[in-house]
């Protein structure tokens, strides 16, 4: 193990040269911050690969209900076909048929809608209630925030699947989207309270607040316009990051059968459906498996993209 | 240092308190209420009145919480399904989802460090991108995915091949084999390692990615620090600068992050115990959630919770102690 | 005195992605034995880019040492292997840095960073190293040295950390101890403290030494000559009395105008040197401080070779601010000559020069 070559300390950063040109041109500084970080993500390739696969998956899943009647297929739900169930890949299927003669394409465009719909759905209730939660409890802090985090340390402490399980064996067990969402976004707010927390508690020293508040700016203005714009870095990171949680969750709440039930059905509800005939037709539980598999590695690859484009102190190569 | 873990001490019980509250207040929430959740289903009216006497049902909230928690911590509730003690049940299973965490929690921590301290000294090199790629892949996939693939790889793909070297199939299911009551007891140890093996994989892998990744840009930062500067200005190799001042100091934060996954090797457990039908009470909270019997369901959530309550306060000690920057007071 | 230490013609470049940065751009100098020189210059000069390329403390890929020199006792330090460089450093020349809080390793006591480096460098046995350790801690001026030296650095003050870091440096008796802005991160009482151990220890211990820093006042009390960075060149070296009594360099002289003075008039303003430091990715030719020098002519757009000015006195510029006529001139730029400083020249420039 050759460790001689490790990166030793930092060099000192030769100076930036100055800005010398006056306030007209601010506006077109900021906007140049917005271009440096996209010219950055730009450069990462894996993270640019992330997102394409991403566009692929999310205008496959938008573009469903077209694609399906040309190709002849209906709702899948509704149109079995003993006679052709469980065949393999074929030109007319090129998935194959599940077991009750459903042509398995069919069935994963739509199970894509229905995954990303999730995914985005508790990412935003979960953004809504944890930028909320943890703002209030970075930005006011005190015995406000205690109280806050408490609530939340306590919420962690028990393992996410166990309540999940629990939950939606009990009271969800009708299985609707609306409710999975809910329940997924109740319990994964958490972190994103935990980040913007900290985001909070990181801003409210800088002087920047100070001045604004003495220009008499209330709590309310100068979270909105001033510590949010600031803290959305990492809030958008955690929210992409979330996307790929929130599809793993409902895919594995679905699959022991406690998330989704048919009709509804995900790629999580297809493979509880097609667990069984894993020998038989190995497709019926690559194709959704796959498709979790990658959906969630674009969006933690995007993820991971932006976290790095927006850290001001990452080094060249 | 006496006053520092006393007083992480009584936060915890604090949290498990609060806890509790919280899971108590869930049988009212649950349909049919704590009559379904407290009464075997199967009893009758007269058996009923009696049972909601004992749990003072009849009684004021606070107090109703009081007579709860009494009856789970005396393990007085029995199981519906079996009728024996919810205690006892757990106690069958323990064993079986121990083993399952020692192994994956210990494998998952080498590995991880091998992984990422390799990754950081090579960075940029072959290695780091073939163990980023590997660890993308592993945190990208769900648990019981990757428990079916593994099942499907070993079960079906490879099974010819287990076959003629071994001369019998690699066991993708179940804590042992049929003919183990006619083994030795080394041939029994082996027998359980064997089965142990796929599901260890899959419920380290997660974990496995995750702090790998961690770990190399914990070392990557903390290998930039002012420190390791002065280190090697002294003129110490590369390997001492590298293990004795940067590797130590990026281990202490490790712990918490061991820690907080916790509570999710917990529910992985359970995932995983049940796609490969371990034995353990991971696969015992599954089958009692298909059976509504709420007794170990509840009971299970409370031992899960103070487990992980119990984890983050060693984790929280084991740091105070290792960083000197931590003061006791 | 004998040559300690001679740069030749030194040059560091850092690779970006926008092109090479070069930070030191063909410097030359000597330390000879027993000697204090001290660099000076701005953020950015160079100065602290010549400290860690004399030690090979640069990381190499986006750094390298593209020409140049580095004679130390008959080696070029250039060339060596890093296990000779490793011998060297620590051993025979040793570095203390700005910020003593993140210099020293938060979770390894004092003791053990001391001990580290002399068993490495002299080969001691742990309990010969403690007890080096201890009295070590007593040389640099640090009370109850038998009982802090089981101590962490956060329990440490910063002043005391930084006796710490000379203590460690110094465990191996240097023939150069090179200090980076060593009192930068200091109150000023305690940088005094700090200043004079410097001093003391060099001439008890007979090291030379390299003091690099920003502020003019440091290196007034404890160094023998100066040398005056800007823009990875040298601008003006010469003994440390010559500096303050006869500045030759018009940044020289604006350095000299620009340190605050208690005597000045109430109400006057503070000075500055007027423009930036250049944009070392794209360097201009000829002298760097053209563009905020108002005593320029045409010429200086070649780049000026060190012209001899005094006894061991070189100032690279082509200009002799000596001379009234160029200082007339120099005047209508917005040079305003300040009282002079011991009899000569120190200038002020004002806004709206060159």
């Amino acid at each position: 193990m050759d460790v001689t070559q490790f990166e030793g300390p930092h060099a000192p950063v030769p100076p930036v040269p100055e800005v010398v040109e006056l306030t007209p041109e601010l506006a077109r500084k900021r906007r140049g911050q917005f271009r440096i970080i996209t010219d950055r993500f730009l450069r990462n390739r894996v993270a640019v690969a992330g997102f394409v696969i991403l566009v692929i998956m999310t205008t496959l899943a938008l573009l469903a209900p077209v694609i399906e009647p040309v190709r002849g297929q209906f709702d899948p739900a509704t149109t079995p076909n003993f006679a052709i169930a469980l065949q393999g890949p074929s030109l007319a299927h090129p998935f194959g048929t599940d077991n009750v003669g459903r042509d398995e394409l069919a069935r994963w465009l739509y199970g894509a809608r229905v995954s990303l719909q999730v995914g985005l759905f508790a990412m935003l209730a979960s953004i809504l209630l944890g930028v909320t939660i943890g703002a209030l409890a970075g930005f006011y802090g005190g015995w406000l925030d205690s109280t806050l985090m408490r609530i939340v340390d306590a919420m962690l402490a028990v393992p996410l699947y166990l309540i999940l399980f629990l939950l939606s064996a009990t009271f969800f067990s009708r299985g609707t989207t609306f409710g999975i969402v809910l329940l997924i976004a109740a319990f994964s707010w958490l972190y994103t309270a935990r980040v913007v927390r900290s985001e909070f508690v990181a801003l409210k020293e800088r002087e920047f607040l100070l001045a604004t508040r003495t220009l008499g700016a209330g709590d309310l203005r100068l979270i909105l316009r001033h510590i949010i714009p600031n803290a959305i870095g990492p809030i958008v990171v955690s929210a992409t990051l979330l996307v790929g949680t929130n599809i793993i969750t409902e895919s594995t709440l679905s699959f022991f059968g406690f998330g989704l039930q048919p009709p509804a059905s995900s790629w999580g509800v297809l493979l509880a459906d097609s667990e069984s005939y894993f020998t038989q037709q190995p497709m019926l539980v690559w194709a959704p498996g796959l498709g979790i598999l990658l959906t969630v590695l674009a969006f933690n690859l995007m993820g991971d993209g932006l976290r790095d484009a927006l850290d001001p102190q990452m080094t060249e190569r | 240092m006496g006053r520092y873990i006393v007083r992480r001490l009584a936060q915890a019980v604090l949290m498990l308190f609060v806890l509790s509250i919280a899971l108590f207040l869930l049988l009212y929430l649950i349909p049919g209420g704590p009559q379904a959740v407290l009464f075997n289903p199967r009893l009758g009216g007269a058996a009923r009145a009696a049972l909601a006497e004992k749990y003072g049902l009849n009684q004021p909230l606070p107090l109703q919480y009081v007579s709860y928690m009494q009856h789970l911590f005396q393990g007085n509730l029995d199981s519906f399904n079996t009728g024996r003690p919810v205690l006892l049940e757990i106690g069958d299973r323990l064993p079986y989802t121990v083993q399952l965490f020692a192994l994956s929690l210990t494998c998952a921590v080498i590995l991880a460090l091998l992984l990422g301290v390799i990754a950081a000294i090579r960075q940029y090199s072959f290695t780091d991108y073939a163990a980023t790629i590997v660890a993308y892949f592993g945190i990208a996939m769900p648990v019981f995915f990757t428990a079916l693939v593994l099942q499907y790889l070993f079960g079906v793909v490879l099974q010819s091949f287990f076959v003629t070297v071994t001369g019998s199939p690699w066991p993708v299911f179940g804590v042992s084999s049929p003919s183990a009551d006619t083994y030795t007891p080394l041939q029994l140890i082996a027998d359980r390692l064997q089965h142990l093996v796929l599901p260890t994989i899959a419920l380290s892998l997660l974990f496995v990615a995750s702090w790998s990744r961690y770990l190399r840009s914990s070392m990557l930062d903390t290998v930039k620090q002012d420190y390791v500067r002065t280190a090697r200005a002294k003129g110490l190799s590369g390997r001492v600068v590298f293990f004795r001042h940067a590797l130590r100091n990026a281990l202490i934060p490790f712990i918490t992050v061991v820690a907080i996954d916790f509570a999710g090797f917990a529910g992985g457990a359970v995932i995983t115990e049940t796609v490969f039908g371990l034995p353990g009470i991971g696969k015992l909270f599954y089958d009692s959630l298909g059976a509504r019997d709420y007794p170990v369901l509840l009971t299970l959530l409370l031992f899960a919770a103070t487990m992980v309550v119990f984890f983050n306060l060693l984790a929280d000690l084991l740091y105070g102690v290792l960083d000197p920057r931590i003061s006791y007071s | 005195m004998p040559k300690l230490l001679e740069v030749n013609d030194l040059k560091t470049q850092f690779r970006t992605r926008e092109g090479p940065i070069q930070a030191v751009n063909g410097i030359s100098f000597t330390v000879n034995e027993g000697e204090a020189v001290g660099i000076v210059g701005e953020s950015g000069s160079g100065k602290s880019v010549t400290a860690l390329s004399i030690l090979r403390l640069l990381p190499m890929p986006p750094a390298q040492i593209v020409d140049g020199a580095v004679l130390f006792q008959d080696q070029d330090l250039v060339d060596l292997n890093e296990a000779e460089m490793r011998r060297i450093r620590g051993g025979k020349i040793s570095m203390i840095f700005q910020d003593p809080i993140s210099s020293l390793n938060p979770v390894m006591r004092i003791q053990d960073q001391i001990v580290e480096t002399l068993q490495l460098h002299l080969g001691l046995s742990k309990a010969e190293a403690r007890a080096r350790a201890r009295s070590l801690l007593e040389a640099v001026g640090i009370p109850d040295a038998a009982r802090r030296l089981r101590g962490y650095p956060h329990q440490f003050s910063g002043g005391m950390r930084q006796r710490v870091m000379i203590a460690i440096a110094i465990a191996t008796n240097p023939k150069l101890l090179i200090a980076d802005e060593p009192t930068t991160a200091l109150d000023v009482t305690i940088q005094a403290q700090i200043l004079e151990l410097l001093a003391r220890l060099r001439r008890d211990l007979n090291t030379s030494l390299i003091l690099i820093t920003h502020d003019l006042g440091v290196v007034a009390g404890v160094t023998d000559r100066i040398l005056v960075m800007y823009a990875g060149h040298i601008a003006e070296r010469a003994p440390t009395e010559e500096i303050f009594d006869n500045p030759r360099h018009p940044y020289t002289l604006g350095l000299l105008g620009a340190v605050p003075r208690l005597d000045a008039e109430r109400g006057s303003d503070l000075v500055t040197i007027p423009g930036s430091p250049p944009d070392l990715l794209h360097p201009p030719t000829g002298c760097p401080f053209q563009p905020r020098c108002p005593f320029k002519i045409d010429k200086c757009a070649t780049y000026p070779p060190d012209l001899k000015v005094g006894r061991d006195h070189y100032s690279a510029c082509w200009v002799d601010v000596t001379d009234p006529k160029e200082q007339q001139r120099a005047m209508q730029k917005g040079f305003i000559p300040l009282h002079p400083v011991g009899g000569t020249l120190a200038g002020e420039f004002s806004a709206g020069n060159a």
